[in-house]
């Protein structure tokens, strides 16, 4: 278990400050795969280094377990060597004078009672067997590809058991089809371990595919947090709509609300004409808001079909991009463009007009 | 030169072992100080090549009881003995073959790690913070 409390850092140099951590709180329940999510410079390096220990936080409460490692105000600090964790870095820093073997030993020579040496042996053994780095015990840790020494920094990082598994950026450095194969792989492992384990990546898909939980961060704190289909399905803020996935992005303004069941309905005036979609409870008439609908959400309306309706429009074709799974186009609909990615049979081409519909259900509307 | 050489190891290096579990001690002893022998190595051979044929200094501490290889050598010189300047001379330099070699062999041992080391996948790119 992970709980952080408002968690600030501020990188200070002579002419300048930074304010790299501007409050975070979060919890990591006991087993779960948390992942900090952001472009680069948002902060959740920062935040995963204090959990570490490597860095120094100016204000906030860290605690790893039931143990409060961090608490400057009341001047608790657990040096890193002490916080009993596994880390796996970017550039996985395998020991390069050491073999495959005694890269794994390393962390159970620390452990204290200290194992004996048969049985550390056997651990660091259990270990690579883990990562299927078996039989490769004794070679010299260089020579290894960069797959391998991933698989054995994690190797590593897991061999005398953590309380928490803190991974930061571990796939940015493979190529994109060995990054594939790793994010099911890493993920498997760590399940297989049941490790808490905190996650940082700027990677959208490494977040969807392999977190219990996101946190989206930027600029030093948590936008949103929530399963990945919630964080992809129901984002609360256009950046998060945007960072997540491909989406169209609409300015537009309240024109009118009417309740629905339970629900209220909202219709927006926007450059693609009046749209409507659901309306959260503190929306009022004349706001200005933004709707986003994702282009897989987008539908063709074939010839033919009847042509009038609810959030249907009109456009032209500008480009249609074959993508081999899809057909990635963009629709001009007045001065707007609008993203739609279809079924790569539908038969469109560049300069056809075409309806598109944009169902209720999938377009959000947020704050602007 | 050391200084520069511990500039080369990526910092990830030293905070894999300190998040290991090793404190500021067994950070040098088990990660820095492997990675730096080279280095250290090569700086004590030159420093002491250098110290070895100094002459200066020497002459002006050297006694009678007490006389360094290139004093000998100087003295020599002065009395016109090239032959014995020269067996003196040559008798220098047998003395340090065996520590060149020593040098030779561990830098070729500890020098490919080293090399290895600071050719990491990751080159020219930050850590997002």
């Amino acid at each position: 278990m992970i709980r952080i409390r408002n968690l600030r850092m501020t990188y200070r140099s002579a002419h300048a400050q930074h304010a790299a951590v501007n409050g975070v709180s979060l919890d990591v329940e006991e087993g779960r795969f948390y992942t900090l999510l952001g472009p680069s410079g948002c902060g959740k390096t920062t935040t995963l280094r204090c959990v570490a220990g490597l860095e120094r936080p100016d204000d906030g409460e860290i605690a790893i377990g039931d143990e409060l490692v961090c608490a400057p105000e009341r001047g608790i600090w657990v040096e890193p060597h002490h916080r009993k964790i596994g880390m796996v870095f970017q550039s996985y820093a395998i020991w390069p004078h050491m073999s495959v073997l005694d890269n794994a030993v390393f962390p159970l020579r620390y452990r204290r009672p200290r194992p004996s040496r048969a049985e550390m042996r056997d651990r660091a053994m259990q270990a690579l067997a883990l990562v299927r780095l078996d039989g490769l015990e004794d070679r010299p840790a260089p020579f290894l590809s960069g797959g391998q020494q991933q698989r054995l920094a994690l190797a590593r990082a897991l061999v005398a058991e953590p309380r928490v598994l803190l991974l930061d950026e571990p796939l940015s450095n493979l190529d994109a089809k060995l990054r594939e194969e790793m994010r099911l792989e890493l993920r498997e492992i760590v399940k297989r371990s049941k490790v808490t384990t905190l996650f940082v990546t700027h990677e959208q898909v490494e977040a969807i595919t392999m977190s219990d939980v996101i946190a989206v961060m930027r600029d030093g704190v948590i936008v949103q947090q929530g399963t990945p289909a919630e964080i992809y399905g129901a984002p609360k803020q256009t950046f998060v709509a945007d960072f997540i996935g491909k989406t169209n992005i609409v300015p537009g303004e309240i024109v009118a609300l009417e309740a629905a069941g339970t629900r209220r309905l909202a219709s927006i005036r926007t450059n693609l004409g009046i749209l409507r979609c659901a309306a959260d409870g503190a929306m009022r008439e004349g706001e200005a808001v933004t709707l986003t609908v994702r282009p897989e959400n987008v539908a063709l309306i074939p010839d033919g079909a009847p042509g009038e309706g609810e959030n249907i429009v009109a456009g032209t074709v500008e480009s249609v991009v074959y993508l081999g799974n899809i057909l990635d186009c963009a629709v001009a609909v007045g001065a707007e463009r609008v993203r739609v990615q279809l079924h790569p049979s539908t038969c469109v081409a560049s300069g056809q007009v075409v309806r598109l519909s944009l169902p209720r259900e999938h377009c959000l509307a947020m704050r602007a | 030169m050391t200084n520069s050489a511990m500039i080369q190891i990526h910092h990830e290096l030293d905070e894999a072992a300190r998040v290991s579990g090793a404190g500021t001690a067994g950070v040098l002893r088990s990660v820095l100080l492997p990675l730096l022998t080279p280095t250290i190595l090569y700086a004590w051979i030159w420093i002491a090549l250098l110290t070895y044929r100094e002459l200066t200094l020497p002459v002006v501490l050297a006694t009678g009881t007490n006389l360094p290889f290139s004093v000998l050598v100087w003295s020599y010189v002065q009395s016109s003995s090239y032959g014995r300047a020269s067996a003196a001379a040559l008798i220098m330099l047998a003395v340090m073959v065996p520590f060149l070699l020593l040098y030779w062999i561990v830098a070729r041992k500890v020098g490919i790690g080293l090399a290895l080391a600071s050719a990491s996948p990751r080159q020219g790119l930050q850590p997002s913070r």
